[in-house]
């Protein structure tokens, strides 16, 4: 499948459109379901810009974010009726204004689009058919080339299923 | 680019609900945002126009992907990147339950009225 700057561009704004409905919506259902969307759109442009292994994630992590969320939300049945006051205007201002000056100077760096110098990932790309033979080079770096942050990554998971355990157990404390 | 601009906007979508927003549920919904911004702009300065996934086949010579692959480097990491936000989702999930539970409400501000 080919991809051209204005499909590119279409998709991103749809998904932009998405994520300002799931903040602005008033009933928090929509809101979840809005930011769905802005997700599956996600997966949609991953798999577009040559990465289906992390469009199939990033497909299921956003069914399984869904669920969670829907199922945290069902408690409550009124809207969200709340709004931001002056105080939260002002702080995100001067940060909106940090953030700002940080990307102009980025953007002088940046490689215009489409045309990026790709350095360790060439590595990469030449050593895993020959040294790993393996087809995938996406696999072959997260397990082998990179395979100590698949750890640590895999501690940051069990850690927060542990805090989500103990949060979320019906037991409590036996002294109490 | 003009799609690292809309990156920023998406960007700044989210930062407006974690930052000016009371609601629990809006604010978890800001950070994922932000969380897909961050993951978009890195597979897009990862990619090549007319670029193919680095995944080889039979019929492909070596020289040919070499020469078309996209970057696997930025996938390899917002692969890490969208499970840990998985993981962490469902941990403020889980916070917003219990606060729900002791205070009936997920809105910042009365959460706040009712401490101790």
């Amino acid at each position: 499948m080919t991809l051209n700057l204005p499909l590119l561009v279409v998709l991103m704004l749809l998904m932009t459109g998405g994520c300002v409905i799931s903040i602005t919506a008033r009933s928090l259902t929509s809101s979840v379901v809005s930011m769905g969307t802005a997700g599956l759109i996600l997966s949609i442009l991953f798999l577009l810009l040559g990465a289906p292994d992390i469009a199939i994630v990033q497909v299921f992590v956003e069914i399984v974010a869904l669920i969670v969320l829907l199922s945290t939300i069902r408690r409550e049945t009124r809207a969200d009726m709340s709004s931001s006051g002056l105080y939260g205007v002002l702080t995100l201002i001067i940060f909106a204004l940090f953030l700002f000056v940080f990307m102009l100077h980025g953007s002088e760096i940046v490689r215009p689009f489409g045309q990026p110098v790709i350095k360790m990932g060439a590595e990469y790309i030449k050593a895993s058919p020959v040294l790993l033979k393996a087809p995938n080079t996406v696999t072959a770096t997260v397990l082998d080339f990179r395979g100590y942050d698949t750890l640590g990554e895999a501690t940051v998971i069990f850690t927060a299923i542990a805090g989500v355990i103990v949060l979320l157990r019906i037991k409590g404390r036996k002294d109490e | 680019m003009i799609v690292y601009i809309i990156v920023a906007l998406m960007f700044f979508t989210g930062l407006y609900g974690i930052i000016a927003k009371k609601n629990i549920i809006k604010i978890i919904v800001g950070i994922n945002i932000v969380g897909y911004a961050s993951n978009l702009l890195f597979i897009l300065l990862g990619y090549k126009w007319g670029g193919i996934a680095p995944i080889i086949t039979e019929d492909m010579t070596a020289v040919y992907f070499i020469e078309k692959a996209v970057d696997p480097l930025p996938q390899a990491l917002v692969l890490t990147s969208i499970v840990i936000d998985l993981a962490f989702v469902a941990f403020l999930a889980a916070l917003a339950i219990r606060l729900f539970e002791r205070y009936g409400t997920f809105d910042m501000d009365k959460i706040r009225r009712l401490k101790g």
